[in-house]
């Protein structure tokens, strides 16, 4: 047995990334691995934590630490671990910082959980002899060959699961009239929107919570209720409006 | 794998799922209850220990929730009040926000397949949403569906398409399903059991209670959504037209009696379940304003008691069971309610016929043993 971290898109997010970290998660359990999943965003994965760029080599590297995973699987996707950079030069200082990331690890599997095309950047700047990288089919398998120099004993072919018969696909911007309902990002739509300002001391006091919560792999920890803490310190008086708001809106649904 | 479960829970999709649970165990299949550590439906609070625990027989394991906070879902939830419904990336923010349980996700990954089948209910909650992916292949899903905007959320698709099987309440809610979508090949109505009561004590309960007149009941959540409000402002009608009822209530949720309607509208507050059936049967009439009924056992809890019922022309499901059994009426406005509640204050005996149309109509087609029937014969179809 041994100590698998898995990090991906996770479910309730439809599409093949979160199958794909599915799977390897059934994979783990069926071996009767002790495994720690973490998500971009919020989901059924044990934590969240940022999952893009310098954000996603910190919470590698404290996640190896924290989980004592000495395997990590790591599912690439658009976005995730690396997104757009800024300049090619953030671009190498990202790749080289999730390089070291995952060099912690004494195992890496590197899971496609999108198109080659999309993912090959990142499978490019990332993969290492000795890693493996786990692919859908034979004719991916042969792409990441041929294309990317991955050597064939170093490619896993894994079917994905068939996608769900009530599943939406999942469309990209442009995609028909439903593209904007439809399309689903890795890490979820904005919680402030870049140069969104807080005026007063309570959208202030909200922002930080909520902003908290998302950074909880960076060391800020919020969790609601009686023992919430930030930073070690109780914020009761931060979390006690906001629960009575969430409170107030979960009247709703009335099965 | 109902979100809540244990003594203090209340919601009619919970109650059908314990005694589901209970009607299987008692029928030979080894039952265990996967649930949340809360009871609160508000807030979701761990208030229960969790890990297993033996109950009324059967294994109950509880897992925590982890609650967090999403400006996001927030927005979705706004847009979904309105009407709206919100992009499939919002949609997914928004389950999350009242309550994960990535416990019992990855509990039902390692476990999932030593059960026969995995029984999830309702659709509406994240234990049913986002578990089902990790047992589809034997999942069975009474979703407890209600015409509502969460229906319509693309994230529920797969509730209904992607389960092993699905029970349906009612036809209505059949009919709902596949107006919303792809569903399960293997899907049926089997309907839910309401247990007989042996016997009821209507002036016990009155005399617990101190009420003095006649009454009609409402039942439930005291919730908007549930038809409460409404529900206060036509009895205020009632009251001002002079009809000499008094509207008693049990359940949960806050009640607030409007300044004139004082010491005409009656909070009994949570009760037993014996005390609720007292509560039917000394009810002159049992009152149903909920459009969001997928079953509404209380219906038939009242039909049981021998206490007629008047509904909501509005909700599809409570309008079926009347127009099939006979045993109530139905009201499109506030004036018909007014006319029926006098009606059922001037004209008790017409009333109580009404009632042994609707307890005829419960004993056929919902005892236990029937529903049992139907719900273990799909099984045997999966297994």
């Amino acid at each position: 047995m041994s100590r698998v971290l898995v990090a991906g898109s996770y479910p309730p997010v439809p599409g093949r990334a979160a199958s794909v970290t599915l799977g390897a998660v059934r994979r783990c359990v069926d071996r009767s691995d002790e495994v720690t999943v973490v998500s971009p965003r919020p989901s059924a994965a044990h934590r969240h934590a940022p999952m893009t760029g310098i954000g996603a080599a910190s919470t590698l590297w404290l996640l190896r630490r924290s989980s004592r995973s000495d395997t990590l699987e790591l599912c690439l996707e658009h976005g995730v671990p690396l997104g757009s950079a800024k300049s090619e030069l953030r671009r190498r200082i990202e790749t080289k910082l999730l390089s070291a990331s995952l060099a912690r690890f004494e195992r890496v599997s590197l899971l496609l959980g999108g198109d080659v095309e999309d993912v090959s950047e990142t499978l490019r700047g990332l993969w290492r002899p000795g890693y493996e990288v786990v692919v859908g089919n034979d004719h991916e398998r042969d792409l990441v060959n041929t294309a990317l120099g991955v050597e064939r004993a170093s490619v896993v072919v894994e079917p994905v699961a068939q996608r769900s018969r009530g599943e939406l696909p999942v469309r990209s911007a442009g995609d028909g009239e439903n593209s904007e309902r439809g399309a689903v990002t890795a890490t979820g739509p904005r919680e402030f929107e870049k140069g969104e300002r807080a005026r007063s001391v309570a959208a202030r006091a909200e922002r930080a919570v909520y902003q908290a919560e998302h950074s909880a792999a960076r060391a800020a920890r919020v969790v609601m209720g009686d023992r919430a803490h930030l930073l070690g310190r109780p914020v009761r008086f931060v979390v006690e409006p906001i629960r009575t708001r969430i409170r107030h809106r979960a009247q709703r649904p009335t099965t | 794998m109902p979100p809540r479960y244990g003594p203090g829970v209340v919601g009619g999709s919970e109650a059908v799922s314990a005694e589901v649970a209970a009607g299987l165990a008692s029928r030979g299949w080894e039952v265990e209850v996967l649930t949340t550590c809360a009871v609160d439906h508000y807030t979701w609070e761990n208030s229960l220990p969790e890990g297993p625990s033996e109950e009324d027989g059967l294994l109950v394991r509880r897992f925590p929730t982890v609650r967090g906070l999403s400006r996001v879902g927030d927005r979705a939830q706004d847009l979904i009040e309105r009407g709206i419904v919100p992009s499939l990336d919002e949609q997914i923010s928004w389950i999350g926000l009242r309550f994960r349980v990535p416990d019992l996700f990855h509990h039902l990954l390692q476990h999932g397949h030593e059960f026969d089948a995995v029984v999830f209910s309702p659709y509406l909650f994240w234990t049913t949403a986002v578990c089902l992916r990790a047992a589809p292949d034997r999942a069975v899903v009474i979703p407890c569906l209600h015409d509502e905007t969460y229906a319509r959320l693309d994230l529920f698709r797969p509730v209904l398409a992607d389960p092993a099987a699905v029970w349906f309440l009612s036809e209505p809610e059949h009919d709902l399903a596949h107006r919303l979508g792809a569903v399960a090949d293997h899907h049926v109505v089997t309907g839910a059991g309401v247990h007989v009561p042996v016997s009821y004590d209507p002036d016990g309960f009155r005399e617990r209670h101190g009420i003095r007149r006649p009454f009609v009941l409402y039942a439930g959540r005291r919730e908007s959504g549930k038809g409460w409000d409404w529900l206060v402002d036509a009895f205020g009608l009632a009251v001002k037209a002079g009809i000499e009822l008094d509207l008693v209530t049990i359940g949960v949720g806050p009640v607030e009696v409007p300044h004139d309607l004082t010491g005409r509208i009656i909070d009994v507050g949570f009760v037993s379940p014996a005390e609720r059936d007292n509560a039917f049967a000394a009810a002159a009439a049992y009152i149903q304003p909920s459009l969001m009924e997928s079953f509404s056992r209380s219906v038939m809890e009242a039909w049981l008691a021998g206490t007629p019922v008047l509904a909501t022309a509005h909700g599809e499901v409570v309008a079926w069971h009347c127009a099939r059994s006979g045993g109530g009426m139905l009201f499109a406005e506030a004036s018909e309610l007014v006319e029926q509640l006098r009606v059922v204050a001037d004209s008790p005996a017409e009333a109580r016929s009404m009632a042994e149309r609707g307890r005829d109509y419960v004993l056929t087609q919902y005892s236990w043993d029937a529903v049992l029937d139907r719900m273990e014969a799909s099984l045997r179809g999966l297994t």
